[in-house]
């Protein structure tokens, strides 16, 4: 990690958000997902109101589905491309691997703001103070992108397809799921939780991992 | 050498078996119920320890490629399971006996139960690699980087939510709640445990280098 | 300026074993041998994307010897195995080559662009460009950045003859400048190589010509 790997990072952030302007397929997937299962969900409970703790749980089961159907592709698809090895060629590993956290962290925000409100208007949902609730979701997010970038990127050098991702990604994303989803509900009940500590550690320890290890994962 | 080891590993067990049942005292309020701290306890510990081997070995394949480490790591997760496998169980036993319901996420069920993902998880990312030298590599990065959830899982968590499982050894105020008898049973156990588990891993990880040859994978 | 050591083998056995070359600025080797014989393989050795199962590939200045993160961004590496962004544009595409190695600014893009004979088409996205296309644009990225060493694995692949004649003069025109590699069979392109490594013949450096 250096000055060169965020220049990196921002370069490679700006060219995914520009093909990703272009040919949308990352963003459509995980909106179509979430309004998908959010519906789903409403229709099969059949009742606008429900219990705040499982209000929050199934939004962070469908945060988790969300993110492992859609951020595989920023890896799968260089390595489909064949890019992958371009970029190796001219940048640092971790500098690929922080550009396409950001850009995979981007993704599931932009995809937050169809699918929350979509989730609040249907479930009947009262937010008690806001600043929380937002905060639980920003730093959930920011741990979702961490880890599930680092999985995606040892995925796709297996060369398997799909359920994979959700497979490795869900031992990781186990403490921060439960964390976050308590602490969803804490701030839905206007409670205090100790969840947001859970929240904001999480990203920094795991993407301190993910940036010793990346390097290792395209050295043949 | 070996022999002598191994008959001593024999007889140690065998000792720990009868002063589990025979020799140590029941817990007061629990009865015979306390008997099975001697076997559960020393299954989780290993299967802990199983993973604690399986990181350290996937380390030293990262720095030194040699696949005789991925063999170590591997068969340590294959035994981690088995040992996670029986402390779930006769946890889940206790756990019903005492409060009255075989599950019901305590924080140290939570921790068995991830360690179990990590685990399934890392047997599905084996099975796609072919290449012998690329599976070593990547389940190592797997294995390491599934080690920053530790300290979550080990100190943030179970601090956050209320725990009902008795803290025999690692309680806060740091005493010993056992009488002298039941702690030598104990500690006996626990070294009897560690004790196979090094046995049984280092022919494990020896045939796998076996099956496996030399760099060619299966 | 690049010293070759010891060469590489593969999975089982090995494709090739002790190969030795040292490589010096202004010169241009070429690589030969049937299918299968590991020119790619080899290529991907010198680029520092494989590591050798034998021996070291060593980039040297000067002063001593550099460590390949540092040096892969200065090597400029054309290969099948290696393409471009399809939804970007052709000159994005070589935008995108600068900056990524930390370049950018008033970078003389267009210039390469018109050199390969693809002015006109700098702006339309390169997944609508047919396969020679494609490879004369991998050019112009290639050169934008000025790189020190140049790997080529099937130089003139998907070329018809004018592209082929302006790589040519392309290559030959920078041999003053840096290293250059050729994994190649077609013998118009052996012909411009000092030093031949030949693979079939277990890969023992030859003088050539």
């Amino acid at each position: 990690m250096n000055y060169s790997s965020i220049w990196t990072a921002a370069v490679i952030l700006q060219k995914d958000v520009k093909t990703e302007l272009r040919s949308r397929h990352g963003v459509s997937i995980l909106i179509l997902f979430g309004v998908t299962a959010t519906m789903v969900i409403s229709f099969a409970l059949g009742i606008p109101d429900i219990d705040e703790a499982v209000a929050a749980a199934l939004l962070w089961i469908i945060l988790f589905f969300l993110s492992v159907a859609g951020l595989g592709y920023s890896f799968l698809r260089e390595e489909e491309q064949m890019t992958m090895d371009g970029l190796l060629m001219a940048a640092s590993v971790e500098g690929v691997y922080l550009g396409k956290v950001l850009f995979n962290l981007m993704l599931l925000l932009v995809a937050q703001g169809a699918v929350l409100p979509l989730f609040i208007l249907v479930f009947n949902l009262q937010i008690g103070p806001w600043a929380r609730f937002l905060a639980a979701m920003f730093f959930g997010s920011c741990g979702l992108s961490v880890a599930c970038t680092l999985v995606a990127a040892l995925v796709s050098r297996t060369g398997a397809k799909g359920p994979m991702l959700a497979v490795l990604a869900f031992p990781i994303l186990f403490p921060l799921l439960i964390a976050a989803s308590a602490d969803t509900a804490a701030a839905l009940l206007g409670a205090a939780g100790e969840g947001l500590q859970v929240l904001v550690l999480y990203p920094g320890v795991v993407g301190a991992f993910a940036l010793m290890l990346v390097k290792f994962i395209w050295e043949e | 050498m070996g022999t002598i080891l191994k008959t001593g590993l024999g007889l140690w067990m065998s000792l720990v078996l009868v002063g589990a049942f025979c020799y140590a005292p029941t817990a007061v309020g629990l009865r015979e119920l306390s008997r099975i701290i001697y076997f559960h306890v020393p299954a989780a510990w290993v299967a802990v320890l199983a993973y604690g081997v399986a990181m350290v070995e996937g380390v030293y394949y990262l720095r030194r490629r040699d696949l005789r480490f991925d063999a170590k790591s591997s068969a340590a997760v294959e035994l981690g399971t088995l040992f996670a496998l029986l402390a779930t169980i006769t946890g889940a036993l206790f756990a019903r006996e005492t409060w009255g319901v075989y599950w019901n996420w305590d924080p140290r069920q939570t921790t068995i139960v991830a360690l179990f993902f990590i685990y399934l998880a890392y047997f599905s990312l084996r099975g796609t690699l072919a290449d012998a030298h690329r599976r070593a590599r990547l389940s190592a990065v797997y294995v390491v980087f599934a080690f920053s959830v530790v300290p979550f899982l080990v100190f943030i968590l179970p601090r956050a939510y209320v725990t009902l499982h008795p803290s025999p050894l690692l309680n806060t105020g740091g005493r010993v709640d056992m009488n002298p008898q039941m702690l030598l049973v104990f500690l006996a156990a626990l070294a009897g445990f560690t004790g196979i588990f090094a046995w049984m891993h280092n022919l494990r990880w020896r045939a796998e280098v076996l099956l496996g040859g030399d760099g060619d994978g299966d | 300026m690049i010293l070759d050591d010891v060469g590489h083998g593969y999975d089982r056995g090995f494709l090739f074993r002790s190969l030795k070359a040292d490589l010096q600025p202004g010169s241009i080797a070429v690589i030969t041998g049937s299918n299968g014989t590991g020119k790619t393989t080899l290529l991907r050795i010198l680029a520092g994307l494989l590591t050798p199962r034998e021996g070291r590939v060593t980039y040297c200045n000067g002063k001593g010897s550099l460590p390949i993160s540092s040096v892969r961004p200065r090597l400029g590496f054309v290969t099948p195995a290696i393409s471009l962004y399809p939804d970007l544009t052709a000159r994005e595409n070589v935008l995108l080559a600068c900056a990524l190695r930390g370049l950018r600014g008033t970078l003389d893009v267009g210039s390469w662009l018109d050199r390969l004979g693809l002015s006109g088409r700098e702006n339309d996205l390169v997944g609508s460009f047919s396969l020679g296309m494609r490879q004369r644009l991998k050019y112009a990225c290639l050169f934008a950045y000025s790189p020190e060493v140049l790997l080529l694995d099937e130089p003139c692949s998907h070329l018809d003859e004018e592209g082929r004649r302006i790589v040519a003069d392309l290559v030959l025109q920078y041999r003053g400048e840096g290293v250059v590699v050729i994994a190649t069979n077609d013998p118009r392109e052996v012909q411009w190589g000092e030093l031949l490594i030949n693979l079939d013949s277990c890969g023992h450096p030859t003088k050539g010509r």
